[in-house]
């Protein structure tokens, strides 16, 4: 890939020789590496890369930060996410940044080309093993209600709704006075209610009965 | 009442009794009969006891009588008759000449009196009878003394007659101690009252004693007066021995004057009143003068025989005299032994009634020192009971305190452990993650660069590939230990969720997470909070082997309210001992000042409940 410059970011020597190899074996141009943001913001003023390829977990500023700073200062330049952290929550916030591309640092060459060539064309990239997650997390999300109840406070609405007091319903589940207590206030303070027959009320409309 | 009935009778009775007064007989045989009945009666006894007091009764009868009395007035404590009966029994020891007996009931009648302070006049009698005691037994000084008193008392009663026989005595002593112009006028005062109350007899007596002083200062022609005076007045009453006093007195001055008829004339009449058993002295010296003026006179015949009569009375005399001499020494010592014992008495019951005091005194102060003692002993058992109350109080309180800083200790060490582990852990899964994942991951891409230029290489290269992407996921797989980053960076409810994911990622469990208001949370205590759910997550799925656990938080005003449920195996959360995982979540809870409630119990899974305060 003629005139795409990629630039490594990582705190990890090693692990940039290994990567500027590989690159260097596919005939990418590797320009230059820093092992932390503010060492890569000195390189910047210099020149801007095409392409980071930028690691997560580095001390002072996560991979995290420095991505969101670079996409806020030189929008212009691509970043490549190759970590080995496959969370979530890093994934939200490096979209959210504007990152091109995230892989995990077990990919092999195949797949880091792969991601490179998508990058180049103005495309993105996210690994599968990363996407995945963020589609399972979204996908139950929705499919919580939006008041959940444990199976024990479903029994011990069922049993308020049989007319039981609090100590008859500590007797029939064979748990503490205290316990039933705590379960009905979680139960009132997450549905909102003011009171038992209500709640009662509520269980009953939305199915919970 | 009895006394009442007695004193309105007594006098009736006296007045019924006075005109036979004189019949000494009568009322002394009566005072005998009287005396022999078992049980006298009180208004006879008083009756008689006053008939006894009167002058002719025989000292005898008077002290039987006043003795009886005396027993009666303090067996029924009659405190009035008591000194009246004693000064009587002293009059009757009088009468019979026992001076020292008489002065020691006088004693004892004059110290009830002085006591009682209600008989001035008594009182003053009995002092005058003591003075006479005194004047009899030749100590003036003293008589004196006791007749001042009397005065004294009397003069307060407004009684002057009462004084004539004070004055008579003043004058007496006075005359004895040679003070003749004091006796003069004492005697004098005397007289004058005595003639206004016209009382023959202290008539009588002070004239007599008022030429007694005149005889003294040998001015004869006014003792001649005065004992004539006296001798009518005597002559009057009756009394011989007066009689025979004055007219003897008078002979003598008449001798003296060398009027020896006269004398004659006079010694004769004492002569003839002098009665038998009269002193014998008296009868030596009227024969003895007597012959002194027959011979003056030439009539040597009865010259002789007064002179006969002389000798024979002053030889019987000279063994009567020494005899009285002797008696006399005897009663003076008796009187003043009597009253060095009754002053050693005096003393004695003062010293007494002082040292009672000082006893009672001592007494009172032992009681009130007992009484203090008691007091103070009961306060200080008290204070002690108390303070060893308090004591033990404290103790116990310190004790718990102990308990509760060991308990403290136990668990801010654990805390402290808790955190070197955890510093440890991350530190470990940092360097597994970052830094072998990072070198794996380079040797993968070195490895890979060199496939296609090295025949040796590639043959291996798929397996070399597949060791290292397990080599890789395995290093991956330590990732959940480091959401800790993610609860620093993004708060706890991101780190939560992301334990939540690396749980669900790693295996069959279900964690259903609603975290409301858990955002508030103070930055320390949701780091505790991240670490206690993390524990209890790790407890459930690898202990309980629950396929749910639900997580909720909801914000109860100052209050998080934490909710950890899990449908794994659960266990007896009343016998459970503390597994080193409740353990830390208990120290932990503790760090954030939670309160933490387990509610579990074998084959009914789990629950968590903590209250975990705001501020």
């Amino acid at each position: 890939m003629e005139g795409f410059s990629i630039f490594i970011v990582d705190d990890h020597q090693l692990f940039i020789e290994g990567l500027t190899a590989l690159l260097k074996a596919n005939n990418y141009t590797v320009t230059g590496f820093a092992n932390s943001g503010s060492a890569l913001f000195k390189v910047l003023e210099q020149q801007q890369p095409h392409l980071l390829l930028m690691d997560i977990g580095m001390k002072e500023m996560d991979g995290v930060e420095v991505s969101a700073l670079v996409k806020k200062q030189y929008p212009a330049i691509k970043i490549l996410i190759i970590s080995m952290h496959a969370k979530r929550v890093y994934l939200e916030k490096l979209i959210e940044a504007g990152v091109e591309g995230y892989l995990l640092k077990s990919a092999d060459d195949e797949e880091l080309k792969l991601a490179i060539r998508c990058i180049a064309e103005g495309s993105t990239y996210f690994s599968p093993q990363v996407s995945d997650s963020i589609f399972q997390n979204m996908v139950t999300r929705n499919r919580e209600p939006d008041v959940m109840l444990t199976p024990r406070e479903k029994g011990i609405i069922k049993l308020l709704a049989e007319g039981m007091n609090t100590k008859e319903i500590a007797d029939n589940l064979n748990i503490s006075i205290n316990t039933v207590e705590s379960h009905r206030k979680n139960v009132l303070l997450k549905t909102g209610l003011k009171n038992v027959a209500h709640l009662i009320k509520w269980a009953f409309e939305n199915g919970h009965l | 009442m009895k006394q009442l009935l007695v004193l309105i009778l007594c006098p009736l009775l006296l007045l019924a009794v006075k005109p036979c007064h004189a019949q000494t007989d009568l009322y002394t045989d009566s005072i005998q009969r009287f005396l022999q009945s078992p049980v006298p009666d009180t208004g006879k006894l008083y009756l008689f006891t006053r008939l006894a007091q009167l002058p002719d009764c025989p000292a005898d009868t008077l002290l039987k009588y006043e003795k009886l009395f005396y027993d009666y007035a303090v067996k029924h404590k009659l405190q009035a008759a008591v000194p009246e009966a004693l000064y009587h029994i002293g009059l009757a020891h009088f009468k019979n000449t026992g001076l020292s007996e008489a002065a020691d009931f006088f004693y004892r009648s004059a110290q009830l009196w002085e006591k009682s302070g209600d008989k001035p006049l008594e009182l003053s009698r009995a002092y005058e009878l003591l003075a006479a005691i005194y004047k009899t037994t030749d100590r003036y000084k003293d008589a004196l003394q006791y007749y001042r008193q009397a005065y004294r008392l009397k003069s307060t009663l407004n009684n002057e007659q009462a004084l004539i026989s004070t004055y008579n005595g003043m004058g007496n002593v006075f005359r004895l101690l040679n003070q003749s112009d004091s006796a003069i006028i004492y005697l004098k005062k005397s007289l004058a009252l005595a003639r206004q109350a016209k009382n023959t007899l202290y008539i009588a007596q002070v004239t007599n004693n008022l030429g007694n002083i005149y005889w003294q200062l040998e001015q004869f022609n006014e003792a001649h007066n005065w004992y004539a005076t006296a001798l009518a007045s005597f002559e009057e009453l009756g009394s011989q021995h007066n009689i025979r006093e004055a007219s003897f007195n008078l002979g003598m001055i008449a001798y003296k004057q060398k009027n020896y008829q006269q004398a004659i004339n006079y010694f004769t009449q004492s002569l003839d009143v002098t009665e038998e058993g009269a002193p014998l002295e008296h009868l030596e010296w009227i024969h003895q003068h007597l012959g002194a003026c027959y011979a003056a006179l030439h009539q040597y015949q009865k010259a002789y025989e007064h002179f006969d009569a002389y000798d024979t009375i002053k030889d019987s005399l000279f063994s009567l005299n020494t005899q009285k001499a002797i008696a006399d020494v005897r009663e003076k010592y008796e009187t003043e032994k009597k009253e060095q014992a009754l002053k050693v008495e005096k003393e004695r019951t003062q010293n007494l009634s002082e040292l009672n005091q000082k006893s009672r005194l001592l007494i009172y102060l032992l009681i009130f020192i007992a009484i203090l003692i008691a007091f103070l002993g009961f306060f200080m058992v008290r204070d002690s009971r108390k303070k060893r109350l308090i004591a033990n109080q404290l103790a116990e309180i310190k004790q718990k305190e102990n308990e509760q800083l060991v308990r403290e200790q136990a668990l801010k060490a654990n805390i402290a452990m808790l955190e070197g582990q955890e510093a440890e852990r991350q530190r470990i899964s940092m360097e597994l993650h970052d830094r072998l994942g990072g070198t794996l991951a380079s040797l993968k891409f070195m490895l890979q660069s060199l496939y296609g230029k090295d025949a040796s290489v590639n043959a291996h290269s798929q397996k070399i590939d597949m060791l290292l992407q397990d080599a890789l996921k395995d290093v991956r797989g330590i990732s959940h230990n480091m959401s800790v980053g993610i609860l620093h960076k993004y708060g706890l409810v991101e780190a939560i969720q992301d334990l939540k994911e690396t749980v669900e990622t790693a295996g069959n469990t279900q964690v259903i997470v609603s975290m409301q208001g858990a955002s508030h949370l103070a930055k320390h205590k949701a780091e505790e909070v991240y670490y206690i759910i993390r524990e209890l997550l790790t407890n459930a799925v690898k202990h309980a082997k629950a396929t749910e656990i639900y997580i909720q938080c909801y914000a109860e005003e100052e209050i998080l309210l934490l909710t950890v449920e899990d449908n794994g195996v659960g266990f007896d959360a009343g016998l459970r001992a503390k597994g080193i995982g409740l353990t830390n979540i208990e120290a932990r809870a503790h760090k954030i000042h939670a309160q933490m409630d387990i509610e579990s119990s074998p084959g009914n899974g789990a629950s968590f409940f903590f209250r975990i305060p705001f501020v």
